[in-house]
This record gives structure tokens, sequence and C-alpha cells, in this order.
């Protein structure tokens, strides 16, 4: 059975009108219409354009409740495999209606959208991840080259073949990386690519990465002795038998622990699930990493105000930074929740 | 300084009455072979096992991988400092034995899980992904003491290292009677001075005290070892030994022995030397825990390349996190000094792929060869028919992925638990790209 495409275009593209048209409202009509006949002849072999989905720009970009409402009874009636978007090259309106349409699609239907922009379009940066954007010229003069690209890209997903890197597809990659095996070795690219760099001649890095943004100390607790502080760690410290099983490396979650009416942590209640460190010794003392101890004779002293009941851990060793920064998030919502004036951050 | 290096090409490996190598096949005589592992306190003895390319089994957790090699010059030390005397390495004659290596590994402790949750498979989908699935291998297996090893993990350690680095320079030495398959000589022979100077820095993890990492001639660089000028050759020959504790859970980004024996862009430097470039030497760096060190060991690492006159660096890492400040720095301070670089990294890009790769980032950092995101997840079979090592320590190697693999019988791990499936010397193929 022949897979079925969706096509959306705007009312220009749908030979409804120009700008005198933008407020089209949006109908699904059966069939191809304007480039999806040359969408349809270029994928006859693998799918059938089953129907096109037309709405005016302004009227998407004013009621674009109510065109995502048409939109999802088409997509009921037709049960497309694969939504074509456009191509809408540079145009600002019509490439965000293709973001929302795919938006829609992949998020309430499963289903992927190829759209084709150029590399001005400010829905690019809007909408790459959620979409395959194949790079096309900035107007309707590239329509030939962008129907050929977003159809052979449409081809392959169709047939459920595996895809290369977004470079080599022709799309704007969707901020993920993936491993690929090459020809060459690192190390004889890196050679290749240092004698460009140092001959001046252009090369290109296989990653760059933003310079992180650093995090400013905060201003120093006002009156310790009125204090609630809290101990957080990523030391890996955690109930003997690691309920939350958190990972020795590369950890995915945090977990959060009560130490209420523990004048301490005793060796063997809390243990450490830590993969980059010697554990010998924190286990045998685990308030090496979760200073509990300490902080209980402060606490009697009256030199803090009090220990926050709950202590927090993750894995620090080979962790994501988006996760880090989640995990950080979180447990500062919880902290702010249960009013806490400062934390002691011990790290491994 | 020159090196000729001989070698012979190991198409099998098998157990028989005498050491030798013949039509390919590296015979080894067992109970000679633990006898020349010697005895350790730490250690109720040694084991050791053949696994050969394609079949089913698993060999976890790796703590070592060393290509057998020898010196054939007379008087020249085999990993000097280690196993023979120290003495300047790197010239003379070397025969290694290609297409095999020697595993260290440990078992006998249920309780003691290592936490060295590398692994090779000799078949299935992550030798794909594993340059040491394609080697014979002689695996050192270490039986433990439970009651020494919980007092003293790094006695067992140390026992393995010295034994298998014995072992390698044995199986080579019983070869050197076959007429070697090639040889090649390794020279920095004079070269036009107008081509640009490059040199090769070979950052290693330092985290002593608590864990022993690298050794040159013998000696523990540790934290107050200074980065230092190597001759290429000196790398070929044992001169620095690199060995991974039993505290290092990632284990794709390391340098085992073996990259450092075969380090890539070494060999491409040199093919390269008087052609389009002039290679300078080696800098050893070594990746201490603290920031002052990280920056002391920069600002020695970058004056070495500005005083030897280099215009490129390719600089290879190991580990990942904290080393990747001292990557930052020394691509900062080095390209302040007029030194081109090129990095060879890993990324930690998350399971989905959608995390930044490394921990930090300099605007210098403009070049650099991707080895993998390390992070990416790979569905293996629970068992393989035979597991040489310690079977506690493959809960360390289960990632919580969320779902299970469609395989039956299958659980996914990370690519860092894939030992070097990440290179950071760049030994594989595997790169990551956007998509």
């Amino acid at each position: 059975m022949p897979k079925k495409i969706l096509h959306y275009v705007n009312q220009f593209f749908a030979g409804v009108g120009g700008e005198d048209m933008a407020d089209y409202k949006p109908e699904a009509r059966a069939g191809s219409l304007g480039p999806g006949a040359q969408i349809a002849k270029l994928l006859a072999d693998d799918a059938e354009v089953v129907a096109t989905f037309i709405c005016g720009d302004n009227f998407f970009a004013t009621h674009q409740a109510e065109a995502l409402s048409v939109f999802d009874k088409a997509m009921e009636e037709y049960k497309p495999d694969l939504i074509v978007a456009g191509p809408s090259f540079y145009a600002g309106r019509y490439g965000f209606a293709c973001g929302h349409v795919a938006v829609r699609a992949a998020e309430r239907f499963g289903v992927p959208t190829i759209g084709g922009m150029s590399v001005e379009s400010p829905a690019v940066e809007m909408f790459r991840e959620k979409m395959f954007i194949v790079e096309t010229g900035d107007s309707a003069r590239a329509m030939k080259h962008a129907l050929e690209d977003m159809t052979n890209l449409a081809r392959k997903l169709l047939r459920g073949e595996t895809l290369r890197t977004a470079a080599e597809e022709g799309y704007f990659h969707r901020n993920r990386r993936k491993n690929f095996l090459y020809e060459e070795n690192g190390g004889k690219r890196a050679v290749d690519m240092l004698m460009r760099k140092v001959k001046g001649e252009p090369f290109v890095s296989e990653y760059l990465q933003a310079v992180p943004e650093k995090v400013a100390a905060a201003p120093a607790v006002a009156d310790l002795r009125k204090a609630t502080i809290a101990l957080l760690n990523t030391g890996g410290m955690v109930p003997a038998g690691n309920p939350d099983r958190i990972e020795g490396s590369a950890a995915t979650k945090f977990g959060a622990y009560s130490m209420e009416g523990m004048p301490r942590l005793e060796s063997g209640v809390i243990v450490s699930v830590h993969g980059g460190y010697d554990s010998t010794f924190s286990d045998a003392d685990p308030n090496r990493i979760v200073p509990l101890d300490v902080l209980r004779e402060l606490e009697r002293e009256g030199r803090i105000g009090k220990v926050h009941e709950i202590f927090y851990s993750t894995v620090g060793t080979g962790a994501s930074l988006l996760n880090g920064q989640a995990f950080g998030k979180s447990i500062a919502e919880m902290l702010q929740n249960a009013e806490v004036d400062a934390a002691i951050m011990v790290s491994t | 300084m020159k090196l000729e290096m001989q070698t012979l090409d190991v198409k099998g490996m098998e157990w028989g009455e005498k050491t030798h190598f013949k039509n390919g096949v590296l015979t080894i005589d067992r109970e000679e072979a633990l006898a020349v592992c010697g005895d350790f306190p730490g250690v109720d003895g040694f084991a050791l096992h053949i696994a050969r390319p394609g079949d089913r089994t698993r060999i976890i957790p790796v703590k070592c991988i060393v290509e057998p090699r020898c010196k054939t010059s007379d008087g020249d030390p085999d990993f000097p400092g280690i196993v023979g005397e120290i003495k300047q390495v790197g010239h003379g004659r070397t025969l290694a034995l290609k297409g095999a290596a020697v595993v260290m590994t440990e078992t006998n402790d249920p309780e003691t899980v290592c936490k060295t949750g590398g692994f090779i498979d000799m078949s299935g989908p992550a030798a794909d992904y594993c340059v040491y699935s394609k080697l014979f291998l002689l695996v050192i297996e270490a039986k433990a003491i439970p009651s020494v090893h919980r007092e003293d993990p790094q006695a067992l350690d140390d026992a393995v290292r010295v034994a298998g680095l014995r072992l390698a320079a044995y199986l080579a030495k019983k070869c050197m009677d076959a007429a070697p398959d090639a040889t090649k000589t390794y020279e920095l022979s004079e070269a036009d001075p107008s081509l640009p100077g490059v040199v090769y820095i070979l950052q290693l993890l330092t985290q002593h005290p608590l864990v022993e990492d690298f050794y040159v001639y013998g000696q523990l660089a540790g934290e107050h070892f200074m980065p230092t000028l190597m001759h290429p050759n000196e790398l070929m020959d044992g001169a620095v030994t690199n060995f991974i504790g039993a505290h290092c859970t990632v284990c794709s980004d390391k340098q085992y022995l073996y990259d450092i024996q075969n380090s890539p862009a070494v060999e491409e430097f040199y093919a390269r030397h008087g052609r389009d470039l002039r290679f300078l030497g080696v800098i050893l760096h070594n990746e201490v825990v603290t920031l002052e060190g990280k920056m002391r060991s920069s600002l020695f690492t970058s004056k070495i390349a500005a005083m030897l006159g280099a215009k490129g660096a390719v600089m290879v890492t190991e580990g990942h996190g904290n080393p990747d400040e001292d990557i930052m720095l020394n691509v900062r301070n080095l390209e302040r000094c007029g030194v081109r670089t090129v990095i060879i990294s890993d990324e930690l890009g998350g399971v989905d792929g959608r995390s930044p790769g490394l921990a930090d980032w300099v605007p210098e950092c403009d070049a650099m060869v991707s080895v993998g995101n390390t992070h990416e997840l790979l569905a293996i079979p629970e068992r393989m028919d035979t597991l040489i090592g310690n079977e506690s320590s493959l809960s360390i190697i289960r990632a919580s992925a969320g779902e299970e693999p469609k395989e039956a019988g299958y659980f996914y791990t990370q690519l860092n638990h894939v030992a070097g499936s990440c290179s950071q010397a760049g030994i594989g193929n595997l790169s990551a790209r956007w998509i």
C-alpha cells in the first residue's frame, strides 16, 4: 500500500491569491495542487499526496488555534504518514506556519514533517529541532531544486532508511549529535585538519560548542544563626541498596534522602555508588561527603539555624551538562520551597 | 634517535608446547608464560586465557591493554623501569606483534565491584565499536585475595600491571627468531626548516595520590610531574606506561597503553615529516586534579611548544569532565603563543545527543576532531558463552534507558563502557555529527 502525504501550502502557492488573500481561511482539499503536483510526481513510486491543507498566512498568524483545529481534522480524515510543508523559502509568516503545523503533527499525531527554508528564514532557529528543514534558496525561483531535495529526504523517511548526517542529507540539523563511522581514523583526521589550519586553508571542525555561561557567586548569607542549611553532593551518596538506582557514571537522575533524627550518617547505611573515585573512605564514613556530623554540632551550638533534613545526591562523573543543569534547577526549586537559605555543595 | 620497528602479523593464537611464532600463529606455552608473570603478595596468582576475534567471549573489567613488544637490540630494556632496567629507549631495534594484545583483568572477589566498567566483547554489536575485538588477546586474570583486596585495592592493580607488562615483553621475545613481516624505521631526520614544525601533545590523567595512572621510565608521574619533552620513539618503546586503575568508570575514552604505542597521529606526523611538516616531538602533559596544578602544567606545555618553534599541535586527552579544563587551558595558552591547535576529544552528549559535549569551551578552540558521543546507547547480549574476569562488574555497564531493547536477551549499555570505543588517541573511526 503506498504511503500517504499531506501537503501544506499558503494561499499564494495554492493559487488562491497573493497578499490580498492572506486572510484565506484554512481548508483541506483532496489530492495535490500547486507545488504538490510536482511532489506527487517525484514520489510517485513511494507515496500519494492524499490531501492539501491550505491556509492564508495572515489567518494562520492571527488565528493559530482555529487553523490548527482544521489541520487536526484533516489529519484524522487522511491519516498521512508524512507532512510536507512548503517550501516556504525565506518567508516569515509562511515559515512559522509550516513550523507550527510540524509541531502539531509531531506532538499530537507522531507524524514527521519535511519543510524547506532558506538559511535566513527566521523560522529555522525556532523549529529546527521539531522537523526536517531542508535548506533551499531564498525564493520561489529555487522551487525545482527545493522540491527535489525535499522529496529525496521524504523518500528515505518513507522507506524507513537510516539517515546520514544532516549535512549529507541537506537539512538544518536538529541540535542533536549521533555517531557515525568514517574511513579515516581520528588521528589521521586531526593531522589533516591541523595542516590545513597551519597553512591558513579552510577547515571544518567536527564539533564546536558555545562558551558556557559563568555563574557568579551568590552573596554571603547575612546571618548564619538564623539560616537553614542544606547538604548536596555529586559524590553518589545514597541509602544502601541504591533505591533510585542512580548510575555510577553518566547519571540520569538525582535522589533526595531524609536524615531526620540522625546525629550523623552511619557507615553501611549510606554508601557511595560513584564510579569515578575510590569510595573506600566515603563508605567508611559517609559524613566525609555529606558532613551531617559537623552540621549537627553547629546546629547544637547555635552557629547555624538548622539543618535541612533532606540531602540531595547524584553522581557527577561522566554526566551530561543538560542533565546536570536539570538536576540543579529541580534541586534549587525544592530548596526554595523548603525555605532553605544556603546549601553546601560537596563535589568529588 | 633512530628506531627500527620490525613487526609480525599475528593471525592466530594457540596454546602449545613452546612459545613461538610460525605461519602467522602465535603459540603460547601456558606454564612458562604463567611463570614469567611472577609472584605477588597481593594476589593469589594469575590465570591466562586466549580470546579470539569472533569468539562469543566477554572480558570485564579491562584494566590495561598492551601490544606485545620487546627490544631486540643488545642491552636495551623492555618497558624500562618496570620490566627492564632504566636505560634510554626509542633507538635500536624493536619487535612488535601486530594483531595481538595482552589484556589485564581481575577476578574472584564478588563483593568488590571493580568500578572500571570497561568491557571487550569479541563478537556481537559492541565488537563493531572496539578496536581490540579484532585482535588476538592473551588475557591475564589476577586472582584477588578478598581480605587483601578490601584493605588495599591498589595491591592487585600493581601486581597485574607488572605481570602483564612482563608477559607482553615475553611474548615478543619468544618470536625473535621469526622473519619479520615488515620493517619500518622511525627517525626525526633533518627536514627543510621552512616547513611548519608540529608537536604531539599527550595529555594523560593524573589523579594521584588516590589513583596511580601513568608512569615514565617506571616513575609514577603523579601531581609533581612537570610536562616534559619526549621523543615519539620513546612512546613506541614503552617509556610511558599507562594503567587504568580501579576507579575510572568511563573507559571508552581512556588512553590504553596500546593506543600510546600505536598513536595514529604520531604515525601520520612521521609519514608527513619532511614532506609538508617537521615533527618536533611529543609533549607529555599531566592532567592533575587541582586548578592550580592544571594552570601550572599548561604553562609548561605551551612554553615547551613555543621554545621548540612549533606552529601546530595535535592534542589528545584522556577522560573528560575536569580534563576538559586542561584541554581548554592548553588551547588558549598555545594559540596565544602562536601554536595552532587541533584537539581530539569525545563528546558527552547525553543519550539523546542533545547535551553540550565538553564541560568547558574557550573561543580560541576552533578545531576539534570528534571521536563520538560516548553516551550513545548500544544494545548488547545479556551473556556471551564465556566471561573472563569478574562477573560482579557487569552491574556497572547496565544503562537505565527507560526502555528495553527489541532483541530478546539484550540490554542497553552506553558506549562509555565499551573499551576504547571513543579512544581519544583517535585510534578508531567513530565520530559524532549533527543530525
